[in-house]
C-alpha cells in the first residue's frame, strides 16, 4: 500500500493486567494486539503469572503471551524490585527481536520496570495511560513521582482522551507534543442492537459497572428511588458486583422496590450484550473516568446514555447520543427524565451504524501504528543525554533517579558479560496464514 | 550486587543529609515556633500524634522533604506571574517565601483531596454527602486557580477546620522540623549540645541503627520476594506450562457472510498446533 512498504514493527506489550483478569486495560491490550497482528506486525505480551497460568502461551491469532512467574503483590500488581525483572525482560527482548516496547497502565509495576529497562537497553518505548489520577492524596503524589521517573525518557505516549492527556502531561511533566490521543474502541460486531427493541410502556434503565465508590454507587443509591417515584413505568437492571452492593440491597428494601430494581451480580463480558439489549437507557454515575468503555458498548447496542460529566466522558459521544449531568443526584434524576423524553426519537440501528464509524479497533490500530512509526524515527540517545532529563525531575528525586539509571546500566552490562546477546537463541516466527484456517476446517 | 547497591545508596543519603542540615539551620527556629502555634490552634493532640509517627524515620523524612521540594519546583514551573507577585508582596524575607510556598502546597493538596476525605464519614447522611460531592467537584475543577487558592487560604481561617487541609499543612511543616531535629541529634557534637543546654536525648546509637535496620529490611524483602518467585516457577516438565484452568479452546469457525467479522474471542492455541506450524513449515 502506498509508495514505500509500511514498516513492520515487533511490539512487546507489558502490563500487570491481562487475561485471565478482566477489565478495560485487559480488553484494550487484547483487541489492539489482534488488530495489529492483522496489520502484519508481530505482538508479544508480557504479564505476570496468574495462579496456575504460568509460562508461555499462544493465543488467538498467534499472539504470544509470556506469563512471567512473578507473584502479584497488591491489586494484581507485582512488587517493585527495580532490577529484579531486568534479566527476564532482556532475554525476551532479544529472543523475540523486539523493536518497540509498549507499556499499559500507570499502576502496573511490571510496566514501569520494563519501560525503564527498555530505555536503558536503547529500545523505543511507548506508554499508554488508561486512568485519571488526582494530585492531592498520598497515593497519587507518589504515583505521579514514579511516572515522572519512568516517562522522563519515553519515546511517545498515548492517552485515551484529551482530558486524560491533560492529566498525564501535568502529572508526569511530559512534553505535550509527545502525547497522542487515541480513544478506546468497541467491537461493534459483538455489540449489536436487538432486532426489535423491548416494547411496551415499560422503560428499562441498565447499569453495568463495578459497585465501588469510584463508579458512583452512592449516587445510584439516591437516584434510583427518586426516578422510580417520578416515573412509575421505569425499571432498573443493575449488573456488576462490589462492596457497595449491600447499600443497593438496603435501598431496595427501604423503598420496597423489589419488583422494579433487579440486581444481577457479576456479569461475564460475553453476556454484557444480552443485558444491554434488554434496556432502553444506559446509566453510569462514575466520579472519575478517563474514557468510559461501557458507554461505547451501550451506544453500539443502541441505548441512549445518561452519564456524569466527569473526566473524558464529554468527549466520548455526540450530544444527541448522550445526556450529561453533574455528579449530583438531583441533576442525574433530571438527566434521566430528559432521556426518557428523548427516547421516542432514538433509532438503535442508526446509532449502531454511527458507532461503527466512530469507534473501530482497526482504526485504533492504524493510529497506534502511526505512533510506533513516530517512535521509530526518534533519534537514539546515549545514557548521558538521558541523565540530564532525569536530573531535571527534582532537587533530590532527580539525583536518585539518575543513580538508579546508572546502576541499571551497569547491571545490564554485567548481564551482557555473563550471557552475551549472541548466545541467546532467537525464536522462529509462527506464521499464521490461510493455510491454518483450511487445516482447521479439515480437522473439524 | 545488593551490597554495592546498599553502600551506594547509603553514601548518597549521607551527602543529602549534610546538605539538608546546612540548608535548614537558618529556618529552623521560625518553623518550630510557627508549627507550635498552629498545633495549638487546630486540635493539637490528634494532629501531633498523626504527624509524630512519620518524623523519626530518616528515610521517610528525607522522602517527604524531597517530595515537598519537588512540589515547590512544580508550583514554580506551573504558576503564573501573579502568584509570584502575591508571594513576594506578602513576605519580603526569603525564608518566609518558602513558608508561603509550603502553605500553598498544602492548600493545593488538601483542596483536591478534600472531597474524598469528607465523603466517607458522611456516607450515611444524604444532604451532607450531596454538599461534599458538589464541594469536591468545585475543588477539582478549580484546583489550579490562583484566586481559588487565595480565597481558600482565607476561607480556612473563616470557616471551621477542614481536616485534610490541616493535616497537609501541619504534616509538611512537621516533616521539615523533624528532619532538622534528627540531623542535629545525629551530627552535632555532644559538647555543643551541652553548651546550649540540651543535656538528655535518646542514645545516638539509634541514629545509626534505625536507618540501617530499615535499609537491611528493604534489601531482605527484595531478596525474599525474588526467592519466592523462583520457588513459584513451575518446572519445565510441569503441565501448568501448557495447560491450566483458564485455557479456552478456539471456537469453531463460523462461515457467516457478514460484511464485518467480529474480533475472535480470546482463546488458547494448543502446543501441538504451534509445533506443527513452527517446525513443519521450516522443514518444508
Amino acid at each position: 500500500m502506498g509508495d514505500s512498504p509500511p514498516q513492520k514493527h515487533r511490539i512487546l506489550m507489558v502490563s500487570d493486567f491481562y487475561y485471565p483478569n478482566f477489565g478495560g486495560v485487559e480488553n484494550h491490550a487484547y483487541y489492539l494486539s489482534q488488530c495489529l497482528l492483522k496489520l502484519g506486525h508481530k505482538v508479544v505480551v508480557v504479564t505476570h503469572a496468574y495462579g496456575n497460568r504460568s509460562g508461555v502461551r499462544y493465543m488467538t491469532g498467534s499472539l504470544k503471551v509470556y506469563y512471567v512467574p512473578w507473584r502479584p503483590f497488591c491489586n494484581q500488581s507485582t512488587f517493585p524490585t527495580l532490577y529484579g525483572i531486568l534479566p527476564i525482560i532482556r532475554t525476551i527482548l532479544i529472543r523475540e527481536r523486539i523493536t518497540v516496547v509498549h507499556g499499559h497502565q500507570t499502576f502496573s509495576t511490571l510496566c514501569h520496570d520494563a519501560l525503564l529497562h527498555a530505555r536503558i537497553m536503547g529500545y523505543k518505548v511507548v506508554f499508554t495511560d488508561h486512568s485519571l489520577h488526582g494530585f492531592g492524596d498520598v497515593g497519587s503524589i507518589h504515583m505521579n513521582k514514579v511516572m515522572q521517573f519512568t516517562l522522563a525518557d519515553v519515546s511517545q505516549a498515548i492517552c485515551v482522551s484529551h482530558t486524560s492527556k491533560e492529566n498525564t502531561v501535568l502529572r508526569s511533566g511530559l512534553a505535550p507534543e509527545k502525547v497522542f490521543v487515541i480513544p478506546n474502541a468497541v467491537d461493534t460486531a459483538m455489540f449489536k442492537p436487538a432486532l426489535e427493541r423491548p416494547g411496551g410502556l415499560e422503560i428499562v434503565v441498565v447499569v453495568i459497572s463495578r459497585l465501588v465508590y469510584r463508579k458512583g454507587a452512592d449516587l445510584l443509591v439516591e437516584v434510583i428511588p427518586e426516578v422510580c417515584r417520578l416515573h412509575p413505568n421505569v425499571r432498573f437492571i443493575i449488573g456488576g458486583d462490589g462492596p457497595k452492593r449491600v447499600r443497593l440491597e438496603e435501598m431496595r428494601e427501604k423503598h420496597s422496590l423489589f419488583d422494579r430494581v433487579e440486581l444481577l451480580g457479576a456479569v461475564p463480558h460475553a453476556q454484557v450484550r444480552s443485558v444491554l439489549i434488554s434496556g432502553h437507557i444506559f446509566l453510569t454515575c462514575s466520579l472519575t473516568e478517563a474514557f468510559c468503555m461501557a458507554i461505547l458498548e451501550a451506544a453500539s447496542c443502541g441505548l441512549l446514555t445518561v452519564s456524569t460529566r466527569v473526566g473524558g466522558v464529554p468527549e466520548v459521544l455526540p450530544d444527541d447520543m448522550i445526556v450529561l449531568a453533574e455528579p449530583d443526584p438531583g441533576d442525574i434524576v433530571q438527566a434521566i427524565q430528559k432521556a426518557i423524553y428523548m427516547l421516542p426519537e432514538i433509532d438503535p440501528q442508526v446509532m449502531h451504524n454511527r458507532m461503527r464509524e466512530l469507534y473501530n479497533w482497526r482504526d485504533v490500530a492504524k493510529r497506534t501504528e502511526i505512533v510506533y512509526d513516530r517512535a521509530s524515527k526518534c533519534p537514539n540517545q546515549s545514557l548521558l543525554e538521558s541523565l540530564s532529563r532525569y536530573l531535571s525531575c527534582g532537587a533530590w528525586a532527580g539525583k536518585l533517579f539518575s543513580l538508579v539509571m546508572i546502576l541499571g546500566f551497569l547491571f545490564w552490562h554485567l548481564l551482557e558479560l555473563w550471557q552475551p546477546a549472541d548466545d541467546i537463541e532467537e525464536v522462529p516466527d509462527v506464521i499464521f496464514s490461510h493455510n491454518c484456517d483450511e487445516e482447521m476446517l479439515q480437522k473439524s | 550486587m545488593f551490597c554495592c547497591f546498599h553502600s551506594s545508596v547509603q553514601t548518597s543519603k549521607s551527602k543529602s543529609q549534610l546538605r539538608n542540615r546546612n540548608t535548614n539551620c537558618d529556618s529552623a527556629a521560625p518553623h518550630r515556633g510557627d508549627s507550635g502555634r498552629d498545633g495549638r490552634s487546630f486540635n493539637p493532640p490528634r494532629s501531633r500524634g498523626h504527624c509524630r509517627g512519620k518524623g523519626p524515620l530518616r528515610s521517610g523524612a528525607i522522602l517527604r522533604f524531597a517530595l515537598a521540594s519537588n512540589e515547590c519546583e512544580f508550583w514554580a514551573r506551573v504558576g503564573s506571574p501573579s502568584r509570584t507577585v502575591y508571594s513576594i508582596s506578602f513576605c519580603p524575607k526569603p525564608f518566609r517565601v518558602n513558608f508561603v510556598m509550603y502553605a500553598l502546597i498544602s492548600m493545593s493538596k488538601s483542596v483536591s483531596g478534600n472531597g474524598c476525605d469528607m465523603e466517607s464519614p458522611h456516607s450515611q447522611n444524604s444532604p451532607r454527602r450531596t454538599l461534599s460531592l458538589s464541594k469536591k467537584r468545585r475543588a477539582t475543577a478549580s484546583c489550579f486557580d490562583p484566586d481559588e487558592i487565595s480565597s481558600g487560604f482565607g476561607l480556612s481561617g473563616d470557616h471551621g477546620p477542614k481536616p485534610s487541609e490541616v493535616y497537609g499543612f501541619v504534616g509538611s511543616i512537621t516533616t521539615v522540623v523533624a528532619t532538622v531535629i534528627f540531623l542535629v541529634w545525629a551530627y552535632v557534637p555532644e559538647s555543643w549540645l551541652q553548651s546550649v543546654g540540651i543535656s538528655y536525648y535518646p542514645s545516638r546509637y539509634w541514629a545509626l541503627a534505625v536507618p540501617t535496620y530499615v535499609m537491611v529490611t528493604i534489601v531482605l524483602m527484595l531478596g525474599f520476594y525474588i526467592g519466592l518467585n523462583f520457588i513459584s516457577t513451575p518446572s519445565p516438565a510441569s503441565l501448568n506450562t501448557v495447560f491450566d484452568e483458564f485455557s479456552r479452546d478456539p471456537l469453531s469457525l463460523e462461515c457467516t457472510l457478514e460484511d464485518e467479522k467480529p474480533i475472535e474471542p480470546i482463546s488458547d492455541i494448543g502446543i501441538d498446533r504451534i509445533n506443527d506450524i513452527m517446525f513443519k513449515n521450516n522443514a518444508a
